[in-house]
């Protein structure tokens, strides 16, 4: 059989099996045990240990093979390894896993890295999203999770694992996604009181004044359609209304009912432009700036303003279904001050709590009205149409539909 | 040595089911056929959901991550794992002049190993494992995995012990060395003693599990999931390449210095390669170095080992032809060749910016495992089971058709895979959002799911065939052709 060099090398029995014995220990001294031995990185300042509940929704996680889709460390070119203006895209460090065992870093990026996923979202968003991500995310291809529900009610699995996912990015996760519950009891603890006009407070006051750049042309709007009906359509609905299948899930505060013209003209085009992009804080709304161009959400404001005049039924659509003063009914909440004022900015307390949360505590417990749906108390203050109607009108750049005129 | 002219008296060995000479190879192999048809429908399934990903939706066993769990189980350790055990307890007792040690034993061990495939199955499809990629199957059956492994080589050692032809031929050399070291590698990598420690309150599978604490758990997965394809299926693979190929040309190998350059530079390059997989993740920098020098250094056994073939094949290239085996090992070599390109580019720091977390590397994995290692062993299956057996092929012309299913089936998987993940890469770099890559991935996806179709009908004309032989087609005759070029 030799070709030559068959008495290089004597390979009998012997050789062949010690020399592979030592051969393949010294491997493993040198790629294993060393870096046992000499690498034992500190814990990081974001490394915490995980909660029962936390640690419960670990196991789900690992159990269903989520590594597989999703990675849980940002690499050096990973700037758009975050899906959310919300967290931030923070290299990983080793010590970020010193309490892990059994690590889920994943091979594989199907899906968005979640090592900083942590207040990324909103807990009701991850209820619907687990449910079918489709909901949430048209475009996800993720597996739904509805066996961890009962009906629609969700079981102590799909708690625990939203629990853990809330926790990724470690303490700064856990923080985030604490500054969003606070947000949101803020949030519904106002409107509890009838002061619906909180939510102003949750847009930078430089926001408020903006007009809609984009010129309500057919084109734009009827690329604002496509954005809206390719992207929206699952909480927000099929009609606008705010009652699309998330909805089940996403109840408080419910996704806005585009089809209440007093509700649109609400908010400023600005405002509008700065939840589409960032996501509104304290709501299930998440940031779509990773997602939508400038001039994807622009025209998708445009397109929201004539939704109330059957904007999603027809086809032809052009500016004349923009919604006017004459279709403004006013919001049965009380008005905001409209005088520009510093925008709302959220102090997070080193406990996780807020340092401006006034009374934000034992108001869960009053029943919280949803967005199409205003309290019955509400309606005693007395509506206060010359301010609801613009909500810029404190200044001469009047937003709203006279300042969308065509030329 | 005289490799070829004992199978006609290996054949006329009694044929018990469970005691009979061959039954355990033949056993193994009759196994492995089976789970490749489950693993492949197992992976078609995960496949179109990847496309329709309500399809089978709300189904907890059937959710995409534990599929892809069965699946990568699946074909790794049932599929080419039993394959490869087969082939080597038919090449071994060949290549030594002797019987194998004990069929009765290599029979336990088959039913032992089919043992963990069937609980693997139900333990992931319910959500028990580890969660350590390739490392899933939960401690139990790792221990069950360890003890076939042990009584697979006690086996094969004995075999050579006893062995009547005292020189030891190439083939023999790598399956004495894969025997040594994927039990060494299937203790270390998967931390087997870490359940035992007081330590280990924690567990991740609902059973104690072999994580370890921290970082560094991350480099032993690696070292284990890169390895395992290294010290077990590629050291498999060659040695079944080394003794099949030269025994159906008949002629001898072309050069025994390449194949002992091949043997230990693959012996000690291989196991530094593992951290390429985790090159961007926080872990030692000289570990990481090591990695991309030891996959440049792989280079050479690969090299060593294609030139050998190759040029063992001098003047016998038209028999790829003639005989359905050779050509299935030979087209084996071509995408080994591909595959170990790849590989050591991969591994380099700039391409792998590019291309880690993709599907290039799915497409890669593919490539190693079923252009290379899955068609080597279909090549030993149509070369064993007929010569063991004296029956002729019951169709050629469909296990025709099923090598060009197969073939074109992967390499349509392994194009879309990689020219997806390229996509992906590039969209990545260029600062687009997964939630913007994935529908741009969907053609590439869909082709792929078509391609796994393709590769499923395969294997099923695969099982149909070899059923078929073994229960229905024509004995070779007296005047039959020589063993060599019987399986066709």
């Amino acid at each position: 059989m030799d070709h030559n060099g068959g008495a290089v090398f004597r390979m009998d029995g012997r050789t062949v099996f010690f020399g592979a014995f030592i051969v393949f220990a010294s491997i493993i001294f040198i790629v294993v045990a060393l870096p046992y031995l000499t690498f034992q990185p500190p814990r990081s300042a974001d490394a915490r240990p995980l909660s029962p509940e936390e640690e419960a929704g670990r196991r789900l996680y690992a159990a269903n093979g989520c590594v597989y889709c999703h990675s849980q460390y940002l690499r050096p070119q990973d700037w758009t390894g975050v899906q959310s203006f919300r967290t931030v895209g923070r290299v990983a460090q080793a010590g970020d896993y010193y309490y892990q065992q059994t690590l889920l870093l994943g091979t594989e990026r199907t899906g968005p890295d979640l090592s900083q996923e942590g207040g990324a979202h909103d807990d009701e968003w991850h209820l619907a999203h687990f449910y079918n991500p489709r909901y949430t995310s048209p475009k996800s291809i993720m597996p739904q999770f509805s066996f961890y529900y009962d009906g629609y009610r969700p079981t102590d699995d799909v708690k625990n694992l939203i629990a853990y996912v809330q926790s990724l990015g470690g303490q700064a996760g856990v923080e985030r996604a604490e500054r969003q519950r606070a947000l949101k009891i803020k949030l519904q603890t106002e409107r509890a009181r009838g002061n619906e006009a909180i939510i102003h407070e949750w847009f930078p006051s430089t926001w408020r004044n903006v007009r809609n750049p984009m010129e309500p042309t057919t084109r734009s709007l009827v690329h604002g359609k496509q954005v809206f009906t390719t992207n929206c359509i699952g909480c927000h609905g099929l009609n606008g209304d705010g009652k699309g299948p998330a909805n089940t899930f996403i109840a408080n505060p419910a996704p806005r009912n585009f089809t209440d013209a007093s509700q649109q003209l609400y908010f400023s085009d600005g405002e509008l432009y700065d939840a589409i992009l960032f996501g509104v804080d304290g709501t299930a709304m998440p940031a779509w700036g990773d997602v939508l161009t400038v001039n994807d959400i622009w025209d998708v404001t445009n397109f929201i303003r004539t939704i109330p005049n059957g904007g999603l039924q027809v086809d032809q659509l052009d500016a004349s279904m923009m919604v006017s003063p004459a279709d403004v009914v006013p919001i049965r909440s009380t008005p905001l001050p409209i005088e520009p004022r510093p925008g709302y900015v959220p102090v997070v307390t080193p406990e996780g709590g807020l340092g401006e949360t006034g009374g934000a505590t034992g108001a869960n417990a009053s029943p919280q009205p949803s967005e199409d749906e205003a309290p019955g108390a509400n309606s005693t203050v007395g509506p206060q149409p010359q301010r609801t109607a613009a909500p810029g009108g404190g200044s001469n750049a009047t937003v709203g539909p006279s300042g969308t005129a065509q030329p | 040595m005289a490799v070829a002219v004992r199978d006609l008296d290996y054949a006329r060995g009694r044929a018990g089911f469970l005691s009979g000479e061959g039954s355990a190879s033949r056993n193994f192999l009759y196994s492995a056929i089976a789970w490749l048809t489950i693993a492949d429908f197992v992976g078609l399934i995960a496949a179109t959901q990847m496309i329709s990903p309500d399809f089978l939706a709300g189904i907890p066993f059937l959710t995409f991550g534990r599929l892809r769990q069965m699946h990568t189980n699946g074909v790794l350790f049932m599929w080419l794992s039993m394959a490869q055990l087969g082939s080597f307890f038919y090449i071994v007792p060949r290549l030594t002049g002797t019987k194998l040690y004990s069929e009765i034993l290599g029979n336990i061990t088959m039913i032992l190993w089919n043992m963990v495939g069937i609980a693997g199955y139900l333990t992931l499809a319910n959500g028990m494992t580890q969660a350590r990629e390739y490392a899933e199957l939960i401690w139990p059956l790792d221990v069950m995995v360890m003890v076939a492994l042990l009584l697979a080589g006690y086996n094969i050692f004995r075999t050579i012990f006893l062995r009547k032809e005292k020189k030891l031929f190439v083939s023999l050399w790598y399956i004495m060395g894969t025997m040594i070291w994927m039990p060494m590698l299937y203790f270390v990598g998967n931390v087997m003693w870490q359940p035992l420690l007081p330590s280990a309150e924690t567990n991740i599978a609902g059973f104690p599990s072999g994580g370890l604490t921290g970082i560094i758990d991350v480099t032993w997965n690696w070292f284990y999931g890169h390895n395992v394809l290294g010290y077990w299926f590629t050291t498999s693979g060659t040695a079944i390449t080394y003794y099949i190929i030269p025994v159906i040309i008949r002629s001898p190998l072309y050069s025994h210095l390449l194949s002992l350059i091949g043997f230990w530079s693959i012996a000690f390059f291989y196991g530094l390669v593992g951290q390429h997989h985790i090159l961007s993740t926080p872990t030692p920098g000289w570990l990481k170095t090591l990695a991309v020098i030891g996959s440049l250094g792989l280079f050479i056994p690969v090299f060593t080992f294609l030139t050998n073939i190759w040029l063992t094949m001098r003047g016998n290239w038209g028999k790829i032809y003639e005989s359905l085996p050779l050509k299935f090992m030979i087209v084996g070599t071509v995408f080994y060749f591909i595959t170990c390109i790849q590989g050591p580019l991969q591994a380099i720091q700039g391409f792998n910016r590019l291309i880690h977390f993709t599907n290039w590397i799915v497409g890669h994995a593919h490539l190693a495992l079923l252009g290379t290692f899955s068609f080597w062993a279909m090549g030993a299956i149509y070369y064993i089971i007929p010569v063991t057996l004296r029956r002729r092929i019951y169709s050629p012309g469909l296990a025709e058709i099923q090598f060009w299913l197969v073939t074109a089936g992967f390499l349509l998987m392994m194009l879309s895979l990689q020219i997806g993940g390229l996509i992906q890469g590039a969209m990545w770099l260029n600062g687009d959002s997964q939630y913007k890559v994935l529908p741009e991935l969907k053609p590439y996806l869909v082709i792929r799911a078509v391609s796994g179709a393709m590769i499923v009908m395969s294997g099923i004309l695969q099982a149909w065939n070899i059923y078929k032989t073994v229960t229905a087609s024509q004995p070779m005759t007296a005047a039959a052709p020589a063993p060599a070029e019987a399986p066709n």
